[in-house]
């Protein structure tokens, strides 16, 4: 593999440090089919996802975030043929933040924990 | 010796190498939730293409020491030398040992059994009383 080390892009009018590009990369992303035997449909920076039951999952890294100041970007949705509103959380406000993988809960409109076909995930922030 | 950054090599890996989906399933049960269903682990595709073709994923080892590393200060994992090939009974393996609680596989002194690594048809679909499962002893 060859490297090219360059500081800084430009498109013509607009200059900005490559720092902009790398820093703002999702450094982990995961789209997760959670019903069912749970799969994976595509994903980036993931070793595993773990079933703990109904609605919750975790996603686990391969390459662990520096610290918990990292952003998580969440959605999910049903493939039902009527509009269904179907929410995600990060796991347990209660718990520690971790920085080899994050916990989500997608529940129903009703509040109610609830398998859903799509758990859509981003990770951003800094590396370890 | 240097290398490139652990996500780097996945990036790389992921440009390369096609998902592989593994045949199996860790059913584990965590001793510090007692009340909490067995949980199942499924491997990700991209992360076994990558145990299974080698020079990508750094050494056990290094995640374990990771893990008293305060948050913030440098990781050995990153930047350690990718080790070779794995069987996928070995990724496996690895993946038990860097995924699941210690208190799974290495500290648990009971006698239930709270660990299984189960073919993937062998995982219900069909997820009624999904929070009732437990490891049948």
């Amino acid at each position: 593999m060859s490297t090219l080390t360059i500081s800084n892009l430009n498109d013509g009018t607009t200059t900005v440090p490559t720092t902009f590009v790398t820093n703002g990369s999702a450094k982990a992303w995961l789209n997760l089919n959670g019903t069912g035997t749970i799969a994976i449909r595509g994903s980036l920076n993931t070793s595993s996802v773990t079933d703990e039951g109904t609605g919750k999952y975790t996603q686990t890294y391969v390459s662990n975030m520096s610290n918990d100041d990292y952003s998580v970007s969440t959605s999910a949705g049903s493939d039902r043929g009527y509009i269904e509103t179907v929410k995600v959380n990060r796991y347990n406000q209660f718990e520690p933040i971790y920085t080899n993988g994050m916990q989500v809960v997608t529940y129903s409109s009703s509040s109610s924990y609830y398998d859903t076909h799509f758990v859509l995930l981003q990770s951003f922030g800094d590396l370890a | 010796m240097t290398h490139e950054h652990l996500w780097v090599r996945l990036a790389e890996a992921k440009a390369v190498l096609e998902p592989v989906q593994s045949k199996y399933r860790v059913l584990f049960e965590d001793p510090r939730e007692p009340d909490a269903p067995a949980k199942v682990l499924c491997p990700d595709p991209n992360w076994l293409a990558c145990a299974l073709a080698g020079n990508v994923l750094p050494p056990i080892e290094t995640y374990q020491r990771d893990r008293d590393v305060p948050d913030g200060e440098p990781k050995e994992h990153p930047y350690a030398e990718p080790i070779g090939p794995m069987t996928e009974e070995e990724a496996i393996e690895y993946l038990i040992m860097k995924d699941c609680p210690v208190e799974t596989w290495r500290d648990y002194k009971g006698n239930r059994t709270i660990m299984k690594i189960v073919p993937v048809e062998l995982i219900p679909s069909d997820r009624s009383f999904r929070n009732a499962w437990r490891i049948a002893q």
